[in-house]
C-alpha cells in the first residue's frame, strides 16, 4: 500500500478544504431547501456562483485603497492555514502542525475577520460599515465563549494542540461524555451556529441588510475579489464543523498511517460527517425563530454560561 | 491527574448538570406556562437521580418508592393541575424581570461559581456519588432559585422559583444522604405540595384581579 508522504498529506488538507467547501455549503443549502418543501439549488451550485464571480469584471470604489483589494486574499490565505493546524484528514501531526495551539488557530480566524472587517470600512460604503461594526460586536461577545470552551477541553484532556486533543479523545471514547465535555461541545455548537450565520438572527442566504451581519461587509466588492469571499465563507464555515467534529465530538474516522487508501477514506468519512452535522444545521436553522438584534446577547451569554457550569462540573469532579 | 468517572458518577454528573441548566432557562422564560414546564423536567430528572442512587445502593425500595412518587406528583400531577390553573391567564400575563437576561445569566454564573468553591472547600468523604459536585449543584440550585425569586418579581413565578428551589434541596439529600428516612423524603413532597395549594390561591387572586381589570378596559373602550 502506497504511503503518502506528510508533506502531500497536509497538502491534501488543505486542498481538501479548498475544494470540498464549496460542496458543503451547496449540500446544506440544498438540504435547507428539502425541509422547507422546496427543490433548491444543486449542490453544485456554490461552484457555479464561484466560476461567475471570478469571471466577471470587478468595480472598485472610489475612496477605497490597497487594503480593500488585499483584504480577500488575506481572508483565504488564514483560512488555508488554519487547515495545516487542525486534524482535518490524519490522526498525526503533519510538518507544521504544531506551530500554533488551538487558540492559534482562532487567532488566525479573528485575522481573517480582521481583514474583512477592515476592507468593509475602507469602501466607505454605510451598509459595509454596519456589517462590520455588527460582525465585530458579536465577535467580541463570541470570543470569550469560544476561550472557555477551549480552556474546559484542555483542562480535561491536558493539551491544548488540536491533534493532541483528537488523541486524547480517541483514547477514552468515555471521556467525550464526561458532562464537561459535552457542556463544552455544546457550548462550541452555539458558537458554530453564530459564527456561521444560521441563528440567532441572521439567516445565511438573506437579502435583506437589516438581518445580515457578515455578509454585510462585503457589499461593495465584487468580482474575483467577491468569489474569494464567498468561497472564503464556505472555507471559514468548513474549518469550524472540522473542529467541531474531529477536535471536540466524533474523532473516529481519520487516517492513522498515512496510506492512500485511508486518507480517501477520511475525506469520505469526513464528509459524511459534516453531512450529518449539516441536516442538524438545518433543521436547526428552519424550525428556530430569528431573533431580535439585541437579543444575540441572551444567545450568546447562554453559550457562556454553558461553557462556565462545563469549567465549574470539571472542578468540582464530575467532569 | 484525571480522575475516572464511574457510570454512577457520570450519570450523577450529567443530571446535575442538566438540572441546572433547565433552572437557568427561567430566566429567559416570558410566561408562567414556560416555568411550570421547566418544573416538570426538573422533577423527571430528580426522579431519575432518585432511582439511580436507589440502584446503586442495592435496590432500596425506599428510594426507588420516592422516584415513583416524584414522577407520579411532581412530575406528572403537580404540573398539569397547575397547567390548568394558568390555562386562561398564561398567554395574558407577560412576567416582568428586573434586569435583563444576559445581565440575570452572568449573575447566576457568579452564584454557581460561589457554591462550586465554598463546597469544594469541604472536607466530604468521598462516595459512590462525587459529594463535591452534589453538594456544590444542590447549593448552585438553591441560589439560582433565590435568585429567579429575586429578579422575576411575580407572585406565581417566585412559587415556582421556590418549588425548583426545592428540587435543588431534594438533589442535595438524595445523593448526600441516601440512606435518609423515607418519611423525610415523602415530607419534601408534601412541601412542594403546599407550595403548589398555595400557588393555587394566588392564581384565583390573579384571575379575579385580571377579569375585573379586563372588563373595565372593554367597557372603556366601548365608549
Amino acid at each position: 500500500m502506497a504511503t503518502l508522504s506528510p508533506i502531500l498529506v497536509q497538502a491534501a488538507q488543505v486542498l481538501c478544504l479548498l475544494l470540498l467547501s464549496p460542496l458543503l455549503t451547496g449540500c446544506i443549502a440544498r438540504l435547507e431547501a428539502i425541509i422547507q418543501g422546496r427543490y433548491g439549488p444543486s449542490i453544485f451550485q456554490v461552484y457555479r456562483d464561484i466560476l461567475k464571480l471570478f469571471r466577471k469584471q470587478a468595480i472598485i470604489p472610489e475612496p477605497s485603497s490597497w487594503i480593500f483589494r488585499a483584504a480577500p486574499f488575506v481572508a483565504c490565505g488564514c483560512y488555508a492555514t488554519v487547515a495545516t493546524l487542525i486534524p482535518v484528514l490524519t490522526t498525526y501531526p503533519l510538518p507544521g502542525a504544531t506551530y500554533g495551539d488551538i487558540l492559534g488557530g482562532a487567532f488566525v480566524l479573528a485575522l481573517a475577520g480582521f481583514a474583512t472587517a477592515l476592507a468593509a470600512l475602507d469602501s466607505g460604503s454605510q451598509y459595509a460599515h454596519i456589517g462590520s461594526s455588527r460582525a465585530v460586536m458579536v465577535g467580541v461577545l463570541v470570543e470569550p465563549t469560544l476561550i472557555f470552551v477551549f480552556f474546559s477541553v484542555a483542562f480535561i484532556t491536558g493539551t491544548d494542540l488540536p491533534y493532541a486533543l483528537n488523541a486524547a479523545l480517541r483514547h477514552s471514547a468515555a471521556d467525550v461524555l464526561r458532562p464537561a465535555h459535552v457542556l463544552a461541545a455544546a457550548a462550541f455548537f452555539m458558537m458554530l451556529l453564530v459564527d456561521t450565520g444560521r441563528i440567532p438572527i441572521e439567516s445565511s442566504s438573506a437579502t435583506i441588510e437589516f438581518g445580515m451581519i457578515d455578509d454585510a461587509r462585503l457589499f461593495e466588492h465584487s468580482g474575483p475579489w467577491m468569489a474569494l469571499y464567498k468561497w472564503g465563507g464556505s472555507m471559514k464555515q468548513f474549518l469550524l464543523y472540522t473542529v467541531f467534529l474531529n477536535v471536540l465530538l466524533l474523532p473516529m474516522g481519520l487516517s492513522s498511517s498515512g496510506s492512500v487508501a485511508s486518507v480517501a477514506f477520511a475525506i469520505v468519512s469526513l464528509f459524511a460527517k459534516m453531512l450529518a452535522l449539516g441536516v442538524v444545521v438545518a433543521a436547526i436553522e428552519t424550525t428556530f425563530a430569528k431573533l431580535r438584534l439585541y437579543k444575540i446577547t441572551e444567545f450568546i451569554g447562554t453559550g457562556l454560561l454553558v461553557a462556565l457550569i462545563a469549567i465549574f462540573a470539571y472542578v468540582v469532579g464530575v467532569g | 491527574m484525571l480522575h475516572q468517572l464511574t457510570v454512577p458518577e457520570a450519570f450523577a454528573g450529567t443530571i446535575a448538570m442538566l438540572l441546572l441548566l433547565v433552572q437557568l432557562s427561567l430566566f429567559r422564560s416570558m410566561v408562567i406556562a414556560e416555568f411550570i414546564r421547566v418544573y416538570a423536567i426538573q422533577a423527571w430528572l430528580v426522579a431519575a437521580i432518585c432511582f439511580g442512587v436507589g440502584v446503586t445502593e442495592g435496590w432500596a425500595w425506599d428510594l426507588l418508592l420516592l422516584a415513583v412518587l416524584t414522577i407520579v406528583f411532581k412530575g406528572t400531577l403537580l404540573p398539569r393541575y397547575m397547567q390548568g390553573l394558568v390555562r386562561n391567564i398564561s398567554s395574558r400575563v407577560e412576567l416582568p424581570a428586573r434586569i435583563n437576561v444576559l445581565a440575570s445569566l452572568l449573575l447566576a454564573g457568579a452564584l454557581i461559581g460561589l457554591a462550586v468553591l465554598t463546597s469544594i472547600q469541604l472536607p466530604l468523604h468521598q462516595g459512590a456519588f462525587l459529594p463535591q459536585a452534589d453538594l456544590a449543584t444542590a447549593l448552585s440550585m438553591v441560589f439560582v432559585g433565590f435568585l429567579v425569586a429575586i429578579l422575576r418579581p411575580n407572585a406565581l413565578a417566585q412559587v415556582i422559583a421556590f418549588l425548583t428551589l426545592e428540587d435543588g434541596l431534594f438533589f442535595g439529600t438524595v445523593t448526600l444522604a441516601p440512606g435518609l428516612p423515607f418519611i423525610i423524603g415523602v415530607l419534601l413532597l408534601l412541601d412542594a405540595l403546599v407550595a403548589v395549594v398555595v400557588f393555587g390561591v394566588l392564581v384565583r387572586a390573579l384571575v379575579e384581579r385580571h377579569d375585573a381589570a379586563g372588563i373595565a378596559v372593554f367597557q372603556r373602550l366601548r365608549g
